[in-house]
């Protein structure tokens, strides 16, 4: 239970970092603890039944659900590609408009508009 | 046809992707336009080969490395996924030769062109949410690289706040993915089927929350495809689309968010969840009404265009979501009509851009003189977003709104719709009618305006003679190709309406039948929901729509004609408001009202919750 509550913390936590913060590089580390509360979620998830690593070269018994696992070591894959990405984003938009503060790039994205 | 070959819809353009590494590796090799190429036409090849086995209602499937279903890896090729892929290869082959023409796109661009279609091929196929997951991303990735490429105007900050967005969407749609993994134990198409005919109950420790652990579990999982087919915060659409290279304009507005509404389409019908369809019905109404009335107030030409997708996106929800045969059929063919009147929108708008370099419609005019043939082909794509007969656009929206003949707000909100349609594309269509106009300086030479600006203006030729701006002319053959054979489609798909909404209905119709499997007796579900429970019911509508039937609704009826003079006309009277003094006004004040990045963020959690309210009720 008490993980449960560290994980939904987790996820609120991030969900409020990335609409309240108004630094490009804070959303996106937002995201990225957003995506990893969603993992930790399925992980532990998994763990609940069983209490061995699912390798069963060695005929283990009492696995955990390995499912969880190889679903969450793709998704880790993709959410690293994007946080990568979007920092490449933020790379080019700074040495565009100098700045990584959110309001400050919609301000002269705007200026241009007129 | 074997099933295994399935595969090789996604391994051929990921394959010609790496193809395309070799040409960023060593410059001199040329081979990252003809692994484009070589790979459309193999796909194509491959697509026409299983054609004849999907006509015939046989589904095929594969599961890689020979692991139990539900376990492995596995793709699956039904009847409504050949429709979709015949989409993407149909849109691909214009936006492959205006690229070619267009120039200054190297191997990096065709790498990511080439994920892009390998993306949407394994969205299409996959047979589980969590692939699907995965080729959502693919996809993803590769339209936010593209959007940004040229790293031109606003492009950089619509790709990040593209990214950001549907990033936030798919962590959604992940939860969803654990909710309902932890409800059912698997994530199998078909297996979540039979766990919504069971009536959804979520796993043991949180049987007494069912009201709102389902729901939620539901929403967020459309919620997160929603962010790409636009349809809960639509506002990163205008942007991303609109400042885009021009191929991949055509090629987002044209299939990227429509494939991902076929997986909406089929996850709602999978799971029967009719008051999902009613949320789309309201929420699609309403957004085809906002697109076009933020579209009217736009001057840049291509973002006006891209308000346009958002609204005709609202067309096919509302469609969708009305659940009638007619409507959904008619939605199933707006989406097809869509995808080539608006490809070839924004083709002929971007080559406007190219010649000019100008992207306001208050700096260029009356280029029709200038380039007849394009004007043309503008024309056709205008003609088809506005409903005339007998564009393709008519079909599909007769289709919808006969569809929709039962629900009387939605029904008028697409009505205003289609007036401010018309309005916004006659103001549009100011780029090829008028006065002559490059860079706000008039190019005839009695109009053209005698003050300080001609002095200073910069020229090479003597004085006294031309200085026109230079329109920028090039040979632009294979772009003129490309958009061409949009403008055939529009027409055609016009013509043979009538054939057309028979053939797309029966591939989907049939292929999905047998698709859930044995154990589910649903018959035609994938295609019509539950509107049509068994295959009497269907071959009887499909009987309603043979031939005669069907030439005479749409050829043969005068309430249509009516309706589309009285569109015409009505939109011709906002237009005139829109050009008049006190328009302009209602439309600076109008665009002073935006929607910031984080308050996005906010609507798009404000739209899960919403939608989570809707399927609460259901539940």
């Amino acid at each position: 239970m008490i993980a449960l509550l560290l994980i939904s913390l987790l996820f609120l936590v991030s969900l409020g970092g990335m609409i309240l913060s108004k630094n490009l590089i804070r959303k996106v580390m937002a995201l990225n603890m957003l995506n990893s509360a969603v993992i930790i979620l399925f992980i532990f998830f998994g763990s609940l039944k069983g209490t061995h690593a699912p390798i069963l070269v060695g005929g283990e018994t009492d696995i955990v659900d390995p499912i969880p696992q190889a679903l969450m070591l793709t998704a880790i894959v993709v959410g690293i590609c994007v946080t990568a990405l979007a920092l490449a984003f933020i790379y080019r938009l700074y040495d565009r408009y100098g700045t990584t503060e959110l309001p400050e790039i919609e301000h002269q994205v705007h200026q241009n508009d007129q | 046809m074997t099933s295994d070959a399935i595969l090789l819809f996604t391994v051929i353009p990921l394959f010609g992707s790496f193809v395309t590494l070799v040409e960023k590796a060593v410059p001199s090799l040329k081979v990252a336009k003809p692994a484009a190429l070589a790979s459309f036409f193999l796909s194509v090849l491959l697509l026409g080969l299983y054609g004849e086995g999907i006509y015939g209602g046989a589904v095929y499937s594969k599961v890689v490395g020979g692991w139990p279903r539900g376990i492995g890896i596995g793709q699956e090729l039904d009847g409504i996924a050949w429709v979709a892929l015949a989409l993407v290869y149909l849109i691909y082959l214009p936006v492959l030769l205006y690229s070619f023409s267009e120039g200054g796109y190297d191997s990096r661009f065709y790498f990511f062109l080439l994920l892009l279609q390998g993306g949407m091929a394994g969205i299409v196929l996959a047979y589980d949410v969590f692939n699907l997951f995965v080729f959502l991303e693919i996809t993803g990735i590769a339209a936010y690289v593209l959007i940004g490429y040229q790293k031109k105007d606003r492009a950089l900050f619509a790709g990040f706040k593209y990214l950001m967005l549907s990033s936030l969407g798919i962590t959604l749609f992940l939860l969803g993915v654990f909710l309902l993994y932890r409800d059912t134990g698997s994530l199998t198409y078909t297996d979540l089927r039979t766990w919504a005919l069971e009536g959804m109950a979520p796993a043991k420790p949180v049987t007494a929350l069912a009201w709102i652990s389902t729901p939620f579990a539901l929403a967020t999982l459309l919620a997160g495809i929603g962010v790409r087919t636009a349809f809960l915060p639509y506002t990163w659409l205008p942007d991303a689309h609109g400042f885009a290279p021009h191929p991949i304009s055509a090629s987002l507005s044209g299939v990227v968010i429509k494939i991902s509404f076929m997986v909406v389409w089929k996850l709602i019908v999978l799971l029967e969840l009719s008051e999902a369809r009613q949320f789309l019905l309201w929420m699609g109404s309403a957004i085809a009404l906002i697109g076009v009335l933020r579209a009217l107030t736009q001057t840049d030409v291509k973002v006006l265009l891209a308000w346009h997708s958002v609204s005709q996106m609202g067309y096919i929800f509302a469609g969708f979501g009305a659940g009638t045969e007619m409507a959904t059929v008619g939605s199933l063919y707006h989406m097809v009509s869509h995808a080539f009147f608006k490809a070839l929108l924004f083709l002929s708008v971007g080559t406007v851009i190219l010649f000019t370099g100008e992207r306001s419609l208050v700096k260029v005019s009356g280029l029709g003189r200038s380039f007849p043939y394009l004007a043309v082909l503008f024309a056709i794509g205008a003609l088809s977003i506005m409903g005339v007969p007998p564009f393709v656009g008519y079909v599909s929206k007769s289709l919808i709104f006969e569809g929709l003949k039962n629900h009387s707000i939605p029904y008028w909100l697409l009505f205003a719709a289609s007036v401010g349609t018309v309005a916004s594309f006659t103001k549009l269509s100011l780029l090829f009618r008028g006065s002559p106009m490059v860079a706000g300086k008039s190019t005839e030479d009695s109009a053209r305006p005698r003050g300080s600006f001609q002095r200073v203006e910069p020229t090479d030729t003597p004085s006294g003679l031309d200085t026109r701006p230079a329109l920028q002319t090039r040979p632009f053959k294979s772009g003129y190709l490309g958009m061409s054979l949009l403008a055939v489609f529009c027409v055609l798909g016009g013509l043979l309406g009538t054939y057309g909404i028979q053939l797309f209905s029966t591939i989907a119709l049939h292929g999905s039948a047998v698709s859930m499997g044995p154990a589910i007796s649903v018959g035609t579900a994938t295609l019509y929901g539950s509107a049509l429970p068994n295959e009497a019911a269907a071959s009887a509508f499909q009987e309603s729509m043979q031939l005669t039937h069907g030439v005479t609704f749409l050829w043969l009826n005068g309430k249509e004609y009516l309706k589309t003079i009285v569109t015409l006309l009505l939109g011709y009277g906002v237009y005139r408001f829109i050009v008049s003094k006190k328009g302009k006004e209602v439309q600076a004040w109008a665009n002073r009202l935006r929607i910031s990045f984080d308050n996005q963020l906010v609507l798009l959690l404000v739209g899960l919750i919403l939608l989570a309210v809707f399927l609460a009720i259901q539940y």
